[in-house]
């Protein structure tokens, strides 16, 4: 009764590449960043106020952070940490919204309707055909989320997680030299680790906000589930969406502390890699 | 019986039982080192999220199995 899907759905074809809903909503969220970008920028004050002391108040969290973990010489690390920061926590709060993963657009209106999908407004766009004959169909639903949580998709979080390892090693080498840096890999089983981090990183966030995503699937239509009656009706609707409520709160906190904590890791590994002045001096 | 649900839910459970242990042994010792110098609070908390992600991630790598075991039995 419930349709879980690991895979984004494929809503239509740009060229030969599929645009999934969770491609679609992590643009959402880059749109969103950029223009809170520019908003602050625009009416940047000297006395910060509103949505700038804001944004001020988590440059100052990441900038104590990136000084703790390597000194004055982490600081050009902070503009790295709070991009995965605020890029994790925007998209991972998109996938609360109301009306994501719940907006659907119905491919197989008959099996929709019987499913308990309520049409309205204009007629669904349909998912074109790929254009190439070899191109793999995905198997056709009968009805496709338009938005999805951009982190519910492995896709993202592994590509995060690829940046992250690329600049990590790319920022030792810079900072240490080739030779040091290679000198870290003496024991072959620290490649292993290295390797191991990507796929560590991608999965925390992946299988955080999607079980996230189930839990507040499975808790909103749990009067369903338990009853058996599949009933798109407003008490029904009501209780179930009652119910999600305090799971809602927690994906919230979830969504936040999964960004910090890879911002965070982020940071850390920085600091293992990267030669510093400071560290020198110190030790 | 459908035995990939029976084995989604051990994959799930039995992967649970580390991790669980593992979180409240980090919460309870970061509790404990908070109450011996309170004053570096800020740090034990940070260390302290940090090591549970490290353990939670175990977790979820089993709930993954888990979702993949169901999306596959069909």
């Amino acid at each position: 009764m419930l349709e879980i899907s690991i895979k984004p759905e494929v809503l239509g074809y740009i060229g030969a590449f599929p645009l999934t809903n969770a491609q679609l909503t992590s643009w959402l969220s880059s749109l969103l960043l950029i223009v809170v970008a520019i908003v602050v920028g625009v009416n940047y004050k000297k006395l910060p106020s509103g949505l700038q002391s804001i944004i001020e108040m988590v440059y100052e969290f990441f900038q104590s952070m990136a000084e703790d973990a390597m000194g004055a010489f982490g600081r050009r690390f902070v503009p790295l940490a709070m991009t995965f920061f605020l890029f994790i926590v925007v998209s991972n709060w998109l996938g609360v919204v109301p009306g994501v993963g719940s907006l659907v657009s119905i491919h197989d209106p008959a099996k929709a309707v019987s499913a308990g999908i309520i049409p309205f407004g204009a007629p669904a766009v349909m998912a074109e055909a790929p254009p190439s004959a070899d191109a793999t169909v995905e198997e056709q639903h009968a009805y496709v989320p338009v938005f999805r949580g951009g982190n519910a998709d492995l896709n993202t979080t592994l590509a995060l997680a690829i940046i992250a390892q690329v600049i990590i090693h790319a920022m030792g080498i810079r900072t240490a030299g080739l030779a040091h840096h290679l000198a870290h890999f003496k024991n072959p089983l620290e490649i292993v680790t290295e390797l191991s981090k990507i796929l560590t990183f991608g999965f925390r966030l992946f299988g955080n906000v999607f079980a996230g995503e189930v839990l507040l699937t499975v808790m909103g239509s749990l009067v369903v589930v338990l009853t058996g009656k599949l009933a798109p009706a407003l008490p029904f609707g009501l209780v179930g969406g009652a119910i999600a409520i305090p799971f809602v709160m927690l994906e919230l906190f979830v969504g936040a502390i999964q960004a910090l904590v890879f911002a965070m890791l982020v940071l850390s590994f920085l600091s293992l890699f990267v030669k510093t002045d400071q560290s020198a001096s110190h030790h | 019986m459908d035995l990939s649900i029976l084995g989604m839910a051990l994959a799930i459970g039995l992967g649970a039982i580390g991790p669980g242990i593992g979180i409240g042994i980090i919460g309870g010792k970061a509790v404990e080192a908070l109450g011996r110098n309170p004053e570096v609070g800020g740090q034990i908390r940070t260390l302290m999220i940090l090591g549970i992600a490290f353990a939670e991630s175990i977790a979820i790598f089993a709930l993954v199995i888990a979702f993949i075991a169901f999306s596959t039995h069909k």
